[in-house]
């Protein structure tokens, strides 16, 4: 029987080939996919988000970590379909127009996945526009922008306006960060959430969902 | 408005110089062109055009250095897309080196074979008491990271160790050897190494990383510059706090500073006594608060700094083309009235 704990043991330690292996022969047995995903994958990237927040391990060992996410989360996809586990929430991201930088924005992305949310990367320089669009048609709760410079940081004060434009405001949570981007910037632009690190950002994605359904 | 380069050397000697002391990575062309007729500049070299027209800025404005580029030739050619017309890029574009035969094939530069001569050629255009501190053609781990792209260079710390101690060495050794050269020239006053380490919560790379691929030839790169008995200076991004130990041990001036990490104030108290605090005034807040606000700040770190020194004035990065020139020059004004060269340095600029 495989141990839900040994599978998110190997999954912080980034071996995506085991972790892949391991995830395979929990289906072959029969153990829920709810299980595998809440036990096994999501509960190792849940530690590496708290080590992470707390500085114990660096980007490099997320990224390897994720990585070991995405080999197992591919055997189980479609029987998340199959069986009908619905994602925690609807994330659109995106850094925002002008800007290019895309570590922050993916690692962001990575994290609120493994909280197990759905996540629609809009990639880099996206306007305000193309965030209303995809959120709408995806029934997103969150928009989540990322910029590195204050003259594209401004941007971000752009999309909360196409929400309220847009009346999308009841049901979509704006949430902003990178580099320049402080709480004080988030409450002068009317942003709803800010924090300085992806794992944190990934918790409030959960309860922002949460509240937002 | 008399440069005196022994100034900025009693602040690396984390002493307190007899006035305030400025220091800046580089500005942008609205500051050069503020500052400088392209009609005062040699028309035979552009080259030389363009550095002589940094070492005027400089000069114009309080500086008693000014930074110089590396010769073209000592960059490591990027073969991603080009998009000039775009404002910013992204860390992973580099991607081009993940495999033994692309990094064979990387038309790696000739380091052999570098033209300094510019080095000499600029000095006839330095005011007396000013010299010269070149920068280098981006950092150890910034080079490794273009090359590879971050993430790819993530995945093959795990996946293929000795294709990264190779991309290390191959960057490494290139511009250790370039400060090594360009240190030696008289008119060089100190040299700056470039490296971006971290960002807003920790290093890009894990201190285990750090420690193995990229201390090392830090401690090479200082070295290099303290065999010419100058200063080797760091500029550096990021919290790289946790790390700092590895700065001081081989720098004499750490540059870059964020309020969001850690303000300039905060990272002076704590570090001046190890190493000479360069720069400083965030750029975020240059650009969202009044210039009366930066004035104040400036000058408030000024007066704190003065008695223990070992602290020069500057942004907490470089002027970038989005921070207005008025922003820049309330921080300025700051040291000039504390010089007394307030109407001087307006003189020029008109
Ligand atoms: C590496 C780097 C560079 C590199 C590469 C840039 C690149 N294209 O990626 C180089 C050397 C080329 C460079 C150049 C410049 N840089 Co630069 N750079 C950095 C540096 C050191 C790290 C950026 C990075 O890769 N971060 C890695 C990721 C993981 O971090 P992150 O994006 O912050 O994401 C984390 C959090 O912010 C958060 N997060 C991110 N997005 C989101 C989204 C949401 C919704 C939430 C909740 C959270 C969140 O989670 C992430 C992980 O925990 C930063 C310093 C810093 N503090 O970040 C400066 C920095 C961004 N650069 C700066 C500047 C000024 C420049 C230049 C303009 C310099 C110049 N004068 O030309 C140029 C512009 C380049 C360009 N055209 O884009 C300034 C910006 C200042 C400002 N306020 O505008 C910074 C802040 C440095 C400083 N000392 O002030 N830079």
């Amino acid at each position: 029987m495989v141990d839900m704990n040994a599978l998110s043991e190997l999954l912080q330690r980034g071996k995506a080939k085991d972790v892949k292996e391991m995830t395979q022969q929990a289906v072959d047995e029969g153990i829920s996919v709810q299980t595998i995903l809440d036990d096994g994958l999501l509960s190792g990237m849940n530690v590496i988000g708290v080590k992470f927040k707390n500085n114990e391990i660096f980007v490099p060992e997320v990224l390897i970590a994720a990585r070991a996410m995405n080999a197992g989360m591919e055997v189980i996809k479609p029987l998340l379909i199959d069986n009908n586990i619905e994602s925690r929430g609807v994330v659109v991201i995106g850094t925002v127009k002008g800007d290019l930088h895309d570590i922050g924005k993916n690692l962001v992305g990575m994290m609120m996945r493994g909280k197990g949310l759905t996540v629609i990367d809009l990639g880099t320089d996206v306007a305000p526009q193309t965030f209303i669009e995809s959120a709408i048609s995806n029934k997103a709760d969150i928009i989540a922008c990322s910029a590195l410079l204050t003259t594209t940081m401004k941007e971000m004060g752009n999309v909360v306006k196409a929400v309220k434009d847009a009346r999308l405001d009841e049901s979509v949570k704006v949430m902003i960060g990178g580099a320049p981007v402080t709480e004080s910037f988030k409450d002068m632009i009317q942003a709803d959430a800010y924090s300085s690190d992806a794992a944190s950002a990934a918790e409030i994605a959960l309860q922002l969902c949460r509240k937002v359904s | 408005m008399q440069p005196d380069f022994n100034e900025l050397l009693t602040v690396l000697e984390r002493k307190s110089p007899s006035r305030p002391v400025l220091f800046e990575f580089y500005m942008n062309d609205n500051v050069y062109d503020t500052l400088v007729d392209p009609k005062e500049l040699p028309s035979e070299d552009e080259d030389i055009a363009e550095r002589v027209k940094l070492l005027l800025s400089f000069y114009r404005l309080g500086y008693d250095y000014a930074t110089l580029l590396p010769p073209k030739e000592s960059f490591f050619p990027e073969l991603r897309e080009h998009h000039d017309d775009r404002r910013t890029y992204s860390l992973n574009e580099g991607s081009h080196i993940d495999s033994w035969k692309a990094f064979e094939e990387y038309p790696w530069p000739d380091y052999s074979d570098i033209d300094y001569s510019y080095l000499e050629k600029v000095t006839s255009y330095l005011p007396e008491g000013m010299k010269l501190i070149p920068s280098g053609p981006g950092g150890v781990e910034e080079v490794v990271i273009s090359l590879t792209g971050y993430e790819n260079l993530c995945y093959m710390m795990v996946d293929d160790e000795d294709l990264v101690d190779a991309l290390f060495e191959a960057v490494g050794s290139r511009l250790v050897k370039y400060y090594k050269e360009v240190a030696a020239f008289d008119s060089v006053g100190a040299c700056l190494s470039n490296d971006d380490w971290g960002f807003k919560t920790q290093t890009l790379l894990s201190p285990s990383q750090m420690e193995r691929w990229l201390i090392p030839w830090h401690r090479k790169i200082s070295q290099a510059i303290h065999d010419s008995h100058k200063p080797a200076l760091l500029h550096t991004c990021g919290n790289v706090y946790p790390v700092f130990n590895w700065i001081s041990e081989s720098y004499e001036g750490k540059h870059s500073y964020e309020d969001s990490i850690l303000p300039v104030e905060d990272a002076w108290e704590t570090y001046h006594d190890q190493i000479a605090i360069l720069g400083g005034i965030d750029v975020n807040y240059m650009i969202m608060e009044s210039q009366q606000n930066v004035y104040e700040r400036s000058r408030a770190l000024l007066e704190r700094t003065a008695q223990e020194g070992s602290f020069a004035l500057g942004t907490g990065n470089s002027v970038p083309d989005y921070l207005p020139n008025d922003k820049y020059f309330a921080m300025l004004k700051a040291a000039w009235d504390l010089r007394g060269i307030t109407a001087e340095v307006s003189h020029a600029l008109g």
